[in-house]
């Protein structure tokens, strides 16, 4: 159980990243969305005990992170947004390493895991070659590979799909939904699709402050019978915006889909819509951009 | 083609533009003319060689061209990274411009750049003496042309060499970092390049060989030793006008440089890839086959804290930190440059000694030379290293991984840390390597393991103290360009310490005192001293360890404020009661060091030195001329405890008033760290003490009477305590003690030996400079004895441990044990001069009776390669002086081995002659070829038996001519009745060479033979060359009757001979018309300038060839500070030789050597031989002081 309580950090250039973040979260896939800059690699970094909040609290099964940073590392998988490794280092000499970083001294112990690792990312062919010379979804196989050694209760990962065919995807998806039967898995991301796939429960941030939060269909209930849809001309587009809440405009076979929320229909050109994980995303966002 | 050059041409136009329009170039261009006007304005040069002379330009734009190498970097950086820098790259690479013209035509502009900063430096240099005050003495007239000759000759191939490597790393890294730091390295590089192969300029302590200067006037890339090596000679009169010429190593140097910097532009060319570069990457194949291996997500539980220190993951780092360090290209490099430097140093560098001779490559003689540049080296690289290994993570972006696990920060400071220590260990353990192959490659067989690796604690140590507090800096440091900056700084204010007011090692990080190590003396007493400081320092480096790992960067590092104020937090408890411990070993073990410099010993700046010399000059010179007794009879009980490095002297001096006048005051003296003292007058007075300067004043209550004897008595126990800076007492050592008089016994009457030199510092406290114009004399043998001229008997008791041998002056009376030590008695049978000393070690001895005389050699166990030769030297150079200067006094001659730090080459004293370990016992003499170096130096300092110990000047101008310059002479008597008459030539032109080097860097004004005082290039180089003229002259059996006159008549006289006395002899036995020449050798500064001008030769029809040779002969006489030209008309020998006669000591067949009467500027001989002769030469004997020896020797044009 990790528990975020009042989280806040400003940056020394005025920006304020993390704005009384509250959040409890448990066992199982928890899914963070927001735009480019809302604080979540910010949150994220902090969760992982690489920066320091300016205040608030994190408790992980009762254990104050910030006071103990090293007491979370110990049972912290982490996967960072973007990472590079040593040159030149094999896979398996790199992923024993951090083996031993996290403290598995058992030698048995940590090449069964390591091993296994290895063949549970699919990267066993390649453990005598460099990491550095890896593509981009091999690299971030091994990234997970070596957030999952150890004993992790808490597991970070940080926009861990961008970059990786859909194959290497689904792979990856199902991987994060094994560990997360047990382990409080943190999946942070701008993509809806890997939300809806994975995450019994979820949060949308938006400027350092949580707009919503709970399970994707609970969040979906609230939006039932007040979401319509309908087409436009390019030159409409506007006006629409201007008279209604527009949660998100899409282009479609050169015409303009618009979706509007509103508790009655707006008007005979719309017709009511079905809602989806991408609807209550949109929604909190334009909720937070009018309060 | 034309369209080509043309595009090429535009390019550079182009580049100027852009360099021409930037800020940096006015700013370079501002801050070089600052630096020319600064040059100028400090009167830059030689004193007597005006500020725009050609030799001052020359030198002046040399030296601006070392920081042109910045400049270079910015202008190449910018050049090369135009491009990219504006995303322009795709634009550009994407034209028809071709590799070539592309990279050269970058090159060009930034060059032409360059050149053009320097240009205005060169204005200005010319402009500034107008504007400036310079004394006018200094001022000569401007000449453009020396300039102009400056820019292309020295400025332009300096600019091309450091351009080509900036450009090629930025062109080839295209990063402006890379470029940067290419540049500070070049820089850096070839400062220490420089103080490596230049060593013989920049050490300027033993004379440099011809070879050890060719080699550094070749290898020098900015060429100034190859401008030293051709001016060397010059007096100012000739740097004033004399423009360097272009040939020569000088020729050598700059095509060979030049050579090398096309060759970098080429490999550039080649190497640089004229697209995008690509980010290539292999194994990108990813073989999507599916996992077959499934099953659940099995965890592994962390155990907790299974140990308290993490030596998996410790080992773990380590591991992958060194392989990163081992196996980078750089350090390849690093590598390749070290071991080119150590092989240079250890081939030509240490080993190669005086007169061109090599000394054995013992062990602590390779240890030596690889641990100077290992210093030096060491610190550029782990100040590189450090940067690399402290920022690898955040450069690789494998930080955020990395410091989200539990590891300890500790794993990561102790894992770099270890790798950077792993770097001068693998540089000293490859410096052994290439030392002990080139041992074996010499044939020696005496490789020792002990001092290589204590190059491990002597250099590794310190270094890897260098590498913590480096590791901080790179903690500390914003980026890590600014640590590079920041850590080297640091080490410059560290090493060059005194400069930046930071003395006492106790203040300099790291700072110890230098050990000196011998073969004999181990580490004598500096191994103790070193060994505090070393702990003391590392205390203080372990603290920074735990600041470091306390302060280390985990995750997005907080600003350095936060980050210093948590170190409370970081520490932890464990941490905290670590760096108090620390803290506590540091403040204890620097007390104990501050007690032993400062409280036991005596610690003191060289400023307070000097004020203690002025303040013992002014409280005690006015009472130097009151009469003193002379030491008539010296008895004295010596005991020497080697391992305890201690001594004790209680000893008797019979003194006698041969002065006419009464002695009131008798004035005693001690060196003033002999604390515990006990001196006084037998029915006296007690002395009144002068702790500070070691004073002891007698008043006497009775006077003593011209003729009055009376007796001092005199106690010390000395014992070397507690640690020191320096400065070392070496007197009594674990083995190879040597305890001179001089320094441990009690000395009557003034010490002028105490009296500062340097005028500038005299002046600075208020004394005058010292007197040079004493009036000096010839004997008068009528008047009153001399009372420095004191004769002394002498006897002793020496004792030592069970283990060595003690010897003193005199003959051995006896020996026997008592205890567990040993005690010899010596007594000197007849009066001698009052310098002697004590030696003790564990010796071999290895003798030989020679006609009534027994000859010793006393020498370390291993060091008995040269002991046979020693003791024919000694015993045919007894054979020679006995003969021919008078009876040799003594019933022993002594040769005795001392260790090598002493300061002297072999020091002569009554009966004994001490050698240092490597100027002598281990002189390699296998070489034939070579000259023998232990054969001169025994001949030498056994002549001092006769010049110095019989024949004993008092202390006037001159004195060094009848000690030293007849030392010299006997040494070339034993040396041609050894060798042959060949032998000499060799030796001769090394030692004309020291008085023509000796004389260029003459500071006043250079004194005729007759007054020298302390120069050695004229009581020893000129001398030689004099005293071989007068052989020829004079013929050797009539210099040989004169010598054998001055021997006779002053001989342990009360009546000390003068300089004048000689001349006198030698007039007297000298027909008149030899009696100018002799003047103008002795008593006049006269130099000549002999030449072989062009030689012909011709087929006679009844066989054989008729030689006619140009002999090109003048000389000038030095005259109110300008040389005179002097009439010529003397004999001089012609030779002619069947093949190079190089320097005659290889078989160059002469075949026809005779005197020729030369006339005038220029005269032509002609003489007759039987072969077809290859060359001819003017005075190959080397019989005159000739200014430029080189052009002597002339082939002879074809003979037909």
């Amino acid at each position: 159980m990790l528990q975020i309580t009042g989280l806040s950090k400003t940056y020394p250039h005025g920006v304020r990243a993390l704005d009384g973040v509250s959040l409890s979260i448990g066992a199982g896939l928890f899914g963070l969305l927001g735009p480019n800059g809302a604080g979540k690699s910010t949150l994220m970094r902090t969760l992982a005990t690489l920066q320091e909040p300016d205040s608030g609290s994190i408790t992980l099964d009762g254990m104050d992170v910030l006071r103990d940073p090293t007491g979370l590392r110990r049972r912290l998988g982490y996967l960072p947004q973007e990472f590079g490794v040593y040159p030149g280092v094999p896979a398996e000499v790199l992923l024993d390493h951090l083996a031993l970083l996290k403290g598995l001294t058992n030698a048995a112990q940590r090449r069964a895991q390591v091993s296994d690792l290895l063949h549970r990312t699919n990267l066993h062919a390649h453990r005598r070659k460099a990491v550095s010379s890896f593509s981009g979804g091999m690299r971030q196989r091994f990234g997970i590979a070596q957030a999952l050694l150890g004993d992790p209760r808490l597991v970070i990962v940080d926009e861990p799909t961008a970059g990786l065919d859909p194959e290497e995807r689904n792979r990856f998806h199902d991987l994060l939904s094994e560990v997360g039967e047990t382990v409080v898995v943190i999946l942070s991301t701008h993509i809806v699709e890997d939300v809806r796939q994975l995450c019994p429960r979820m949060a949308v941030l938006s400027h350092g402050r949580v707009l919503c939060e709970g399970e994707p269909a609970r969040l979906l209930d609230a939006l039932r019978g007040r979401l319509w849809q309908r087409t436009a001309e390019r030159g409409e587009v506007d006006s629409l915006r201007a008279a209604h809440a527009v949660l998100s405009t899409q282009r479609q076979a050169g015409r303009t889909l618009v979706r509007v929320l509103a508790d009655a229909r707006p008007d005979a050109g719309f017709a009511p819509a079905e809602a989806d994980l991408e609807d209550v995303y949109f929604s909190a966002l334009s909720a937070a951009r009018a309060a | 083609m034309r369209a080509r050059t043309s595009v090429l041409r535009g390019i550079v136009a182009f580049e100027w533009r852009c360099h021409a329009r930037h800020l940096a170039f006015y700013a370079a261009a501002a801050g070089f003319v600052g630096m020319a006007v600064l040059l100028v304005a400090t009167g830059y040069g030689p004193d007597g060689v005006n500020v725009n002379s050609p030799y001052v330009v020359a030198q002046a734009m040399g030296l601006l061209s070392l920081p042109a190498v910045f400049v270079l970097t910015v202008f190449c950086a910018a050049s090369a990274l135009r491009d990219a820098e504006s995303g322009m790259t795709e634009i550009v690479y994407a034209t028809s411009v071709s590799r070539a013209q592309y990279l050269f035509g970058r090159f060009a502009g930034a060059l032409l750049a360059a050149l053009a900063v320097l240009a205005a430096a060169a204005i200005a240099l010319m402009v500034a003496p107008m504007l400036v005050r310079v004394s006018p003495e200094r001022l000569g007239a401007v000449h453009p042309a020396y300039y102009l000759w400056g820019l292309a000759v020295v400025v332009l191939p300096n600019l091309l060499f450091a351009g080509s490597l900036v450009f090629g790393v930025s062109a080839l890294t295209r990063s402006a970092r890379a470029s940067y730091v290419a540049g500070v390295f070049v820089y850096a590089l070839y400062l220490v390049a420089a103080t490596l192969i230049d060593s013989p300029l920049m050490a300027g302590s033993a004379p440099p060989s011809p070879g050890s200067l060719a080699r550094a006037a070749v290898l020098d890339p900015f060429g100034p030793s190859a401008f030293f090596e051709q001016t060397r000679y010059w007096t100012p009169a000739e740097r004033n006008v004399r423009l360097p010429s272009l040939s020569g190593h000088f020729l050598l140097n700059r095509m060979l440089w030049t050579g090398v910097s096309l060759a970098v532009l080429a490999l550039v060319h080649h190497l640089f890839a004229f697209r995008i570069a690509a980010r290539s990457r292999s194994g990108r194949a990813d073989t999507a086959a599916p996992s077959k291996h499934v099953g659940g997500y099995q965890t592994v539980a962390v155990p907790f804290r299974s140990s308290p220190v993490p030596w998996h993951a410790l080992l773990s780092a380590t591991r992958l930190e060194l392989r990163y360090v081992l196996r980078s290209w750089s350090f390849a490099g690093l590598m390749a440059l070290w071991i080119f430097f150590v092989g240079m140093e250890v081939v030509t560098g240490v080993n190669t000694l005086e007169y061109g001779t090599r000394v054995y490559p013992t062990t602590g003689l390779m240890a030596a030379a690889i641990g100077g540049p290992l210093g030096m080296i060491g610190i550029v690289a782990l100040a590189y290293y450090a940067a690399e290994l402290a920022w690898r993570e955040r450069a690789a972006r494998f930080d955020d991984v990395i410091d989200a696990t539990p590891a300890s920060s500790a794993v990561f400071h102790l894992s770099k840390l270890t790798a950077l220590c792993a770097i001068p260990v693998a540089l000293a353990l490859t410096g052994a390597c290439v030392g002990a192959a080139y041992q074996l490659s010499r044939g020696y067989e005496g490789i020792e393991m002990g001092p290589y690796l204590t190059l491990l604690y002597v250099e590794c140590l310190p270094l890897a103290l260098f590498a913590a507090a480096a590791l901080l800096v790179q903690t500390l440091s914003p980026n890590r360009y600014a640590g590079i900056v920041f850590s080297l700084a640091a080490a410059v204010v560290v090493r060059r310490g005194e400069a930046f007011g930071l003395n006492h090692a106790l203040v300099r990080y790291a700072g110890a005192p230098a050990l000196p190590r011998t073969d004999m003396g181990g580490w004598g007493q500096g191994g103790e001293s070193f060994a505090w400081f070393m702990a003391y320092w590392t205390s203080f480096a372990v603290l920074l360890g735990f600041l470091t790992f306390a302060l280390w960067r985990r995750g997005r590092a907080a600003p350095l404020i936060a980050r210093i104020s948590a170190v409370p937090r970081t520490l932890g408890r464990r941490g905290a009661l670590g760096a108090a411990a620390c803290v506590a070993l540091f403040l204890a073990t620097g007390a104990f060091v501050f007690h032993g410099t400062n409280v036991v010993n005596r610690y003191e700046t060289d400023a307070a030195r000097m004020d203690w010399k002025a303040a013992y000059e002014k409280a005690y010179r006015p009472f130097a001329a009151e009469p003193q007794p002379s030491i008539v009879g010296i008895r004295a009980n010596v005991d020497l405890y080697p391992a305890e490095r201690r001594y004790r002297i209680d000893g008797t001096y019979r003194l006698e008033n041969r002065t006419g006048r009464e002695v009131r005051d008798v004035w005693g003296s001690l060196p003033r760290d002999i604390q515990d003292a006990r001196i006084e007058m037998a029915g006296g007075p007690p002395a009144e003490h002068d702790a500070r300067f070691g004073v002891y004043r007698f008043r006497l209550s009775r006077p003593m009477a011209p003729g009055g004897t009376a007796e001092l008595r005199f106690r010390t126990d000395v014992a070397q305590r507690g640690v020191r800076t320096g400065d070392f007492d070496l007197s009594v050592v674990e083995n190879g003690s040597f305890l001179a008089s001089r320094s441990s016994f009690p000395a009557l009457g003034y010490r002028s030996s105490y009296e500062l030199d340097d005028p500038a510092q005299r002046r600075k406290r208020g004394l005058a400079g010292p007197s040079t114009e004493t009036a000096l004399a010839a004997t008068e043998p009528a008047g009153g004895a001399d009372p420095s001229a004191a004769w002394t008997s002498f006897e002793t008791t020496v004792s030592t441990s069970a283990d060595q041998v003690a010897v003193a002056p005199g003959a051995l009376a006896g020996e026997w044990r008592r205890g567990r030590r040993r005690y010899f008695r010596y007594v000197m049978d007849r009066p001698m001069t009052g310098q002697f000393a004590y030696v003790s070690a564990r010796y071999a001895v290895k003798q030989v009776r020679h006609r009534g005389v027994l000859v010793q050699v006393y020498y370390h166990p291993t060091h008995a390669y040269n002991v046979n030769r020693m003791l024919a030297a000694a015993t045919r150079s007894l054979d020679l002086f006995g003969a021919r200067f008078g009876p040799y006094p003594h019933r022993e001659l002594r040769i005795v081995e001392v260790p090598s730090y002493w300061g002297f080459g072999a020091l002569a004293l009554p009966g004994t002659v001490y050698f240092v370990e490597d100027r002598g016992f281990l002189t390699d003499a296998r070489d034939s070829a070579d000259l023998d170096l232990v054969t001169r130096r025994v001949a030498h300092e056994v002549g001092h038996q006769w010049w110095g110990h019989q024949v004993d000047p008092t202390d006037q101008p001159g004195a060094s001519m009848l000690v030293e310059t007849l030392a010299k002479y006997s040494e070339q008597m034993v040396l041609k009745e050894t060798h042959g008459e060949r032998a000499l030539p060799a030796l001769l032109a090394f030692d004309l060479d020291r008085y023509l080097r000796g004389r260029a860097g003459e500071e006043s004004v250079e004194a005729p033979l007759y007054r020298v005082t302390g120069e050695a290039y004229l009581y020893y180089g000129k001398g030689a060359v004099v005293m071989s003229g007068l052989r020829d002259l004079l013929g050797e059996p009539a210099l040989d009757r004169v010598l054998a006159r001055l021997v006779r008549e002053h001989a342990g006289s009360d009546h000390p001979p003068t300089s004048l006395d000689l001349i006198a002899l030698l007039h007297a036995q000298a027909p008149p018309e030899q009696r100018a020449l002799i003047d103008q050798w002795l008593r006049e500064v006269v130099v000549y300038d002999l030449a072989a001008g062009p030689a012909t030769c011709r087929r006679l029809p009844g066989g054989g060839f008729r030689v006619t040779a140009t002999v090109d002969a003048g000389k000038t006489m030095r005259r109110g500070g300008r040389d005179v030209p002097l009439p010529f008309d003397e004999a001089l020998d012609v030779a002619a030789f069947a093949a190079n006669p190089r320097g005659l000591a290889s078989a160059g067949r002469i075949l026809y050597s005779a005197k020729q009467q030369i006339r005038g500027p220029r005269t032509q001989v002609s003489f007759t031989v039987a072969q077809a002769p290859a060359y001819v030469a003017v005075d190959p004997y080397v019989h005159r002081v000739d200014r430029d020896p080189s052009d002597n020797l002339r082939k002879v044009e074809d003979c037909r």
